[in-house]
């Protein structure tokens, strides 16, 4: 009897093109809708006309989608397919409540971010409507109360309020639960700002890490599989780039040609914050290539690209999830710094901005920038956890040992 | 595997040569594997690590040759280097008439279907990320076959490896050991190769299910008709498996022959050593002096001469005295005590001062001016060295006696000098080639000369 498989078919040879994986496919039709999509609306509608029923993504809206897909495509669907692996992270995870914590809360966050400026604009939270004037500036939450122009020691600027005026010669205004969070001195719902806000983050933590992960991983997989000259010439431009910071890169490029806008800080940090990670998944795949299966699949004749694609990138894909995730939290704060500061765009309702207008009147409107810092804080603390837990959970060595 | 009617033809002596088949399916010579040391700034090349220093051997088709020495004497990077997993910097590899480093594209292609290699640790040559019927299957990914097909063959493969159909689907995590090198040999087997390496197949898996899957080993060889290089530090495992077998030592080869003959009458004293020490149940079998002290040498600077000559049970006594190697064998090892920094006097004397009553004073040749302490010193040194009272050879003696008088007197240096100065076997100078010998089988050891 001879082998399983007669050399006849193997000698042909002739099927051994790329074949993408069928989540691949999906994620470039669904990118090709988006940017279709996009170019229709920046090329076919006329100006001053809304496309899409009302609906008028900018182009930091259409990064967010494309992000969204790839997070489905290369995260979900892979923990989908496997259910036994998924269940088994699931197990380790729940031993960490803490973490479990973090994730709810960003799986919230994310629905927020993602859904939340649609869903305030559709059930008109925090909208003017049927209201002389407009949204009334300064309103304090419910339950809580704020002086007004007239009180003693008054530099209030509340001249109208929608709820119930105490205090005669000294009024004071009460807060009402048509704005739950209270209003800003500008005249804005502090609900609808801080969803705005959720909005800005998730973009800002998305986006860059849809932009950072495939740079960094086919960086630091390409260098530790080819060494040599290319691992040499691609390790030393990461350290050429770690001497300038992203954030320097964001302000000049603000300052000089780019204009302020969201979309600069997302790229500048996609484009230049990605040499730490790289370097991490270099060294993780420089460990890899010492281990039996790519040797073995060297000695079965696989070349650099299959490889590097079948056996380096899903072996690093753990270390990626957890560099990636650790470095979330420091964009978020990075880029609420920069609203704060007021490098941002007047037209991007960064949780840095709300803090920086609500601490500018503090003690007085507290409720402004209590609400935005504590979020910023809660999301940053939690992805900060969940990256923690992640590492020990997706740790490869206990994945051999099961 | 092993299959003694099949009677690999006897090994050709000469010396440098190939031995063993006429018509070899792989044949090794010159095979050399340097790794180079470097240093400094400008990565200047220092030196380099000799991990294989020519080697030849020669596997015939429907053969198993076994590749045994101790770790890291350069087997596993020999058996790498044969199926170009590492680039040879010298030497000749020729797989089927054809030299193996200077094939590319079509051809490559064709010696990776041919050829194939199981790896050492089962956990860690399997992808975990993939069920182990990918792994399986992925030299016939690699060579084109569709999916379903690869499905097919790799579940009938797994049959004749005795895996459940079910474990297709199974993650490495989920498998034993010995499960997993069955997936392992299936992966080898895929493409139906002529020719496999197995690099210590069977190391790392508990006794039990060694000999389980030697036994498999050798159904499949028969199965597949294949040629096989098996690499072992086991010399059990060889003896089981191989029909011929090379030892390695340092880098290069000491002896090679049938396995019943190199095994059964070893001509080389390393060989005897590894040989000696597996347990045998024959209590007849002289195992006496076998036994092996120290390391493979470093290969960044293997010793001059015979590399195994500084553990040598049976070193050559310089030409010209009288010496017994058991004698001299004891002078090398006070040399190499002294070149290492390891003699310390004052050590000795502590340990010897509890027991001056027994050690007995016939230092008779001691210079007189010395205290009784100092012979007493002097007497401990050479016990602690396995050196006699007094040598066989006069002359030698006179040396040895200074230079232990020296040693105990501190003077290390001194002593170095004296005794380098004064001896030097051939085993010491001259890198042995290998010679026929009486027992049919050529081995390199100068004991074989001339």
């Amino acid at each position: 009897m001879s082998g399983p498989v007669d050399a006849a078919d193997v000698d042909g040879r002739a099927s051994r093109g790329f074949r993408p994986a069928p989540r691949t496919v999906g994620a470039v039709v669904a990118v090709g809708v988006i940017a279709a999509a996009f170019v229709y609306q920046r090329v076919a509608v006329p100006s001053g006309i809304v496309p899409f029923w009302g609906w008028r993504p900018t182009p930091i809206d259409y990064l967010l989608y494309v992000s969204l897909v790839l997070t489905g495509c290369y995260l979900v669907v892979p923990l989908a397919r496997r259910p036994r692996t998924t269940r088994r992270y699931w197990r380790r995870l729940r031993e960490r409540p803490s973490a479990v914590a973090s994730l709810g809360y960003l799986l919230a966050f994310a629905l927020v971010g993602t859904f939340g400026p649609g869903a305030v604009d559709r059930f008109d939270v925090g909208s003017a409507e049927g209201l002389r004037g407009g949204v009334p500036p300064g309103q304090p939450p419910p339950g809580f109360a704020v002086p007004m122009p007239g009180a003693v020691g008054g530099e209030s600027q509340t001249v109208y309020c929608l709820g119930e005026v105490t205090g005669g010669a000294d009024p004071v205004c009460h807060g009402t639960w048509r704005f739950p969070l209270g209003t800003t001195v500008a005249g804005g719902d502090v609900v609808d700002l801080l969803v705005e806000g959720a909005r800005v983050a998730l973009e800002v933590a998305l986006v860059t890490a849809a932009v950072i992960v495939p740079i960094a991983v086919a960086v630091g997989t390409v260098a530790a599989y080819y060494g040599g000259w290319v691992d040499e010439l691609l390790m030393r431009y990461v350290d050429v780039q770690l001497v300038v910071p992203a954030l320097f890169v964001v302000i000049i490029a603000q300052e000089t040609f780019a204009g302020r806008s969201l979309l600069v800080v997302v790229l500048a940090f996609g484009l230049f914050d990605w040499g730490a990670t790289a370097r991490i998944v270099r060294s993780e795949a420089l460990q890899r290539m010492r281990s039996g299966y790519v040797r073995a699949a060297a000695d079965a004749g696989s070349g650099g690209p299959r490889t590097i694609r079948r056996h380096l990138v899903p072996n690093v894909s753990s270390t990626v999830v957890t560099a990636v995730t650790n470095k979330m939290p420091t964009l978020v704060v990075v880029e609420a710094g920069i609203a704060y500061l007021g490098f941002s765009s007047p037209l991007s309702q960064s949780w840095g901005t709300t803090l920086s207008m609500g601490l500018s009147r503090a003690p007085l409107y507290w409720w402004t920038a209590l609400f935005a810092g504590v979020l910023l804080v809660a999301t940053v603390g939690a992805l900060h956890l969940l990256g923690d837990a992640l590492r020990d959970v997706l740790d490869p060595r206990t994945e051999v040992g099961g | 595997m092993s299959d003694p009617s099949a009677g690999a033809p006897p090994d050709d002596a000469s010396p440098g040569g190939a031995g063993g088949p006429d018509d070899p399916l792989l044949a090794v010579e010159g095979l050399e594997r340097h790794y180079p040391v470097r240093e400094g700034f400008l990565r200047r090349r220092v030196g380099a690590v000799r991990a294989v220093d020519g080697v030849d051997f020669a596997v015939g088709r429907g053969e198993t040759l076994g590749l045994v020495g101790e770790s890291g004497c350069g087997k596993s990077t020999a058996a790498a280097s044969v199926l170009g997993l590492e680039e040879p910097t010298g030497g000749s590899v020729r797989f089927d008439g054809r030299e193996v480093t200077d094939l590319s594209g079509e051809a490559l292609a064709r010696f990776r279907r041919r050829t194939a290699m199981v790896f050492q640790d089962p956990n860690d040559s399997l992808d975990p990320r993939m069920t182990v019927g990918e792994s399986a299957g992925e030299p016939l990914a690699v060579h084109g076959v569709g999916r379903e097909r690869r499905r097919a063959a790799v579940a009938d493969l797994f049959d004749r490896v005795g895996l459940a159909r079910e474990t297709l689907d199974r993650y490495p995590h989920e498998l034993s050991g010995g499960q997993k090198q069955r997936v392992g040999l299936a992966r080898a087997l895929s493409l139906d190769p002529e020719f496999v390496v197995l690099d210590e197949p069977v190391s790392a898996l508990d006794v039990s299910v060694q000999a389980e899957i030697l036994a498999l080993l050798a159904d499949l060889g028969r199965e597949f008709d294949l040629s096989v290089l098996l690499v072992s530090h086991d010399v059990s495992v060889v003896r089981a498996a191989c029909d011929r077998v090379a030892v390695m030592y340092a880098g290069q080869l000491v002896e090679r022959g049938a396995t019943e003959a190199v095994l059964g009458a070893p001509q080389h004293p390393y060989t005897e050593a590894l040989a000696a020490a597996v347990p045998t149940p024959d209590p007849r079998v002289d195992r006496s002096g076998a036994t092996l002290s120290g390391d493979v040498p470093d290969a960044a600077d293997p010793p001059d001469g015979c590399r195994f000559h500084p553990r040598c049970p049976a070193v050559l006594a310089p030409d010209g005295t009288d010496l017994t190697s058991e004698e001299y064998r004891a002078v090398l090892d006070f040399r190499a005590a002294l070149d290492a920094g390891a003699v310390d006097p004052e050590r000795v004397r502590g340990r010897a001062g509890g027991a001056t009553a027994a050690v007995e004073d016939g230092d008779a040749s001691g210079d007189g001016g010395t205290a009784g302490g100092g012979s007493t010193l002097r007497g401990a040194l050479r016990a602690e060295y396995g050196l006699p009272a007094e040598l066989g050879d006069e002359a030698a003696e006179e040396t040895v006696a200074a230079a232990v008088g020296e040693a105990a007197a501190g003077e290390t240096a001194a002593a170095r000098e004296r005794l380098a100065g004064a001896f030097s076997s051939v085993c010491e100078r001259d890198d042995p080639a290998f010679r026929p010998t009486d027992a049919g089988h050529p081995a390199a050891c100068h004991r074989h000369d001339g």
